[in-house]
């Protein structure tokens, strides 16, 4: 190998190793960005949708006891303002699923809140007559478990922002060890390289002067021994070769 | 000492090591580029560069000294070791830098002994990577110095002169060139048979290729924090038992029985004490077991033996987590701790080679006290033992048990339990990986303090090299 390549490709070595490790920082950032926004976006906004949907819940439960205790028009309201809520919120959840299972909890949120409203409808029917026990008997039940489902929904998503954050942590770690990897390869290359270019191409290039001056000054014979295949070892030769066709004075 | 000679068989060390990230960095992409995948790519290219460069620069020689020799190849360990460092490194996780100098140093050493608690948790790509190293380490420690024996002239001597017992003279009769091509050739079918066997017997590519990769190599490195357990498969286990039988026995024995159908080799000392003292530890843990652990005897038998055979061969894999075991199994399973195999396998531990010609040498000792005038040489199959072998094998041993035991008084004073101390320090010096206690075959090294995580890769180091590989370079007359 000649000369230029050898050094090139020093250099093109020690070039590829930072070039990889800053690509390979860009990515990791990159990805790190996009979790920054899974975090924020849709696990945040999935737990703000459950909290709202709880609250909804609520309301609407306090609108049922007003219409129990004849407080109708009050109640009904409630019921209309809370059940806008309920299903806003849910469809917000809904646009923003990311955590495997979510979509199966939230169909079921959606069945079991769809239910509860059907039990108020035949029990109360069109003259929302009904007793507190009555209230208590059927929606009791349904209305638990909802919350249930609701806070399960705000665990998934809070249990996957702590994932998100691990993960963040791990990516971080993951953009750093490039950046120190190729801080301390870049040290041991140069040395390594230092190391190389001074045995084989300075060292050479002054035993070879060093011989040539000696030949000139004290006719001392020109042996200069070089193993490398390249133009120094070709320079070498042809020295010698002239010298030694040089007439003796 | 040529430095850019050193350079230049390094660069090649570099550039193997290389290659195998490059294909576990294609296992990441056939599992849909796993996590692992940017550390491989980067250590795949950090470590190729580095190779490349002195090749780049240093002419080609064949010859080298005998001092050049041996620094290449312990040089080569330690090389390994800190670039195997690279993917754990880089992938984060639970490992820390000492950690990861831990878990590579036993990959390469093929000792198996880990610090992960969850080693599930790793991407597939890394706990290939993992199981490479033992492959590497294995087919190294045999291959890497066969490869410079043409051009070492005496070095040969020095290196395996306490590993010329009369079964590894069989061996030596073939020229090195075909001395590394059987090795060579036994490594890969051993691998390729193990790999076939167990995918047949139910485990997937991934499975069968990293658990024969540590069976083959006497690693121990499992994918799963069960080990073999985890697999909860019969054919499987006596798969591997019988591969870690083979993968501990000599391998230029086991080509001449195999290729050469010279059965009778099996008959010599060394083989038949090996196999003979395996079959009967297993016989009496089983029947230990009996009662407190087991209720049938041949449950008892299939744990024993497979606990018994994992150390006796230096692996490390487990189907039955030791802690609680009685003191006796223990014992057993400490003495093949230290014992392990054959000379000329991957294994590690003192070798029954060692044993056997302690053996014949106290024998005649005793003889040549009754007879004090009578010229009694000491023979093993007929073949008489220089004394000077002799002398080396008892040096050895001794040497051998000083470090294990001032290693475990080294961790007592960090605070290690006695019995995690001794076992641990034999199971890293003998390369088997799990010991007694708090690092059973089912737990880790994670416990251990930092200090003594280091103390125990350096034990891991002094038992692949045989101790004296290693030493020899500390010494001043080395560098005179």
């Amino acid at each position: 190998m000649g000369l230029r390549l050898k050094i090139i490709s020093g250099f093109s070595i020690l070039a590829a190793m930072l070039f990889v490790a800053g690509l390979i920082m860009i990515f990791q950032l990159k990805k790190i960005g996009s979790s920054i926004e899974t975090l924020f976006t849709d696990y945040y906004t999935s737990i703000e949708a459950a909290n709202l949907m709880g609250e909804a819940l609520d309301q609407h439960a306090t609108g049922v006891l007003f219409v129990i205790n004849k407080d109708t028009l009050k109640g009904l309201d409630m019921m209309k303002q809370s059940d806008s809520l309920f299903r806003k919120s849910y469809d917000q959840a809904l646009a923003h699923v990311t955590v495997k299972g979510e979509d199966t909890l939230l169909a079921t949120i959606h069945r079991e809140y769809t239910l509860y409203l059907n039990q108020i409808k035949q029990q109360a029917g069109d003259n929302t007559e009904v007793t507190l026990d009555q209230y208590v008997n059927f929606a009791h039940n349904t209305i638990g478990e909802l919350r249930g489902r609701i806070k399960e929904l705000a665990y998934m998503n809070q249990n996957a922002m702590l994932d998100t954050g691990n993960l963040l942590q791990m990516q971080t770690h993951q953009t750093i060890m490039p950046g120190i990897i190729a801080l301390i390869g870049s040290v041991v290359f140069v040395l390594l390289f230092n190391y190389m270019v001074n045995h084989f191409i300075a060292s050479p290039i002054v035993r070879i002067t060093k011989a040539v001056e000696d030949y000139s000054r004290s006719k001392k014979p020109y042996k200069v021994a070089i193993d490398t295949k390249d133009e120094l070892s070709r320079l070498s030769t042809a020295i010698s070769k002239l010298l030694q066709s040089l007439p003796s004075r | 000492m040529r430095l850019s000679i050193i350079f230049r068989f390094f660069g090649i060390v570099l550039l193997f090591n290389a290659l195998f990230m490059l294909i576990s960095l294609g296992v990441s992409i056939w599992y849909d580029i796993d996590d692992g995948a940017f550390a491989l790519l980067y250590s795949f290219l950090i470590t190729s560069l580095f190779g490349l460069m002195p090749l780049i620069f240093v002419p080609n020689t064949n010859e080298i000294t005998i001092k050049e020799g041996l620094f290449i190849v312990a040089g080569s360990w330690v090389l390994s070791c800190l670039i195997g460092v690279l993917p754990y490194v880089m992938w984060g996780g639970e490992i820390s830098f000492a950690d990861a100098w831990f878990e590579s140093v036993s990959g390469y050493t093929t000792t198996g002994a880990t610090i992960l608690k969850d080693i599930e948790a790793l991407p597939r790509s890394i706990l290939f990577w993992r199981a490479s190293t033992h492959w590497i380490g294995g087919i190294g420690i045999v291959i890497f110095v066969m490869v410079m024996l043409p051009s070492m002239g005496n070095a040969k001597s020095i290196l395996f002169r306490s590993e010329l017992a009369p079964l590894a003279k069989d061996n030596l009769k073939y020229r090195a060139r075909e001395a590394m091509r059987i090795l060579l050739w036994v490594y890969l079918g051993l691998t390729f048979v193990e790999v076939i066997l167990l995918m047949v017997f139910g485990l997937d590519w991934f499975d069968a290729i990293t658990h024969s990769f540590a069976t083959v190599a006497t690693g121990g490195f499992s994918t799963r924090n069960a080990s073999v357990a985890a697999f909860n498969n019969l054919p499987a286990e006596i798969i591997i038992m019988v591969f870690m039988m083979l993968s501990g026995m000599h391998f230029g024995l086991l080509f001449a029985v195999i290729a050469r159908r010279r059965v009778s080799l099996i008959l010599l000392s060394v083989p038949l004490y090996y196999i003979i003292a395996n079959v009967v530890a297993s016989a009496l843990m089983a029947w230990d077991l009996l009662g407190s652990h087991f209720d049938s005897y041949w449950v008892a038998l299939r744990y024993s033996s497979f606990q018994l055979l994992s150390a006796g061969t230096s692996t490390g894999f487990a189907t039955y987590d030791t802690l609680g075991w009685p003191w006796f199994s223990l014992m057993l399973l400490l003495f093949f701790t230290l014992q392990c195999s054959c000379a000329g396998s991957t294994s590690g531990g003192i070798k029954v080679d060692r044993i056997v010609i302690a053996w014949k040498a106290l024998r005649t000792s005793v003889r040549r006290a009754s007879h004090p005038h009578a010229i009694i040489p000491i023979k093993v199959d007929g073949h008489v033992v220089a004394e000077d072998t002799v002398s080396g094998v008892f040096m050895f041993i001794v040497l051998y048990l000083s470090i294990v035991f001032f290693s475990a008084v080294a961790l007592t004073a960090m605070g290690v339990p006695a019995l995690d101390a001794i076992s641990g320090s034999a199971a890293t010096m003998g390369n088997v990986g799990p010991g007694f206690g708090g690092i059973s075959s089912m737990s880790n090294y994670d416990s251990i303090p930092l200090a003594g995580k280091w103390i125990l890769s350096g034990n891991m180091l002094l038992g692949r090299l045989e101790i004296y590989g290693l030493i020899t370079l500390f010494s001043r007359h080395f560098w005179r």
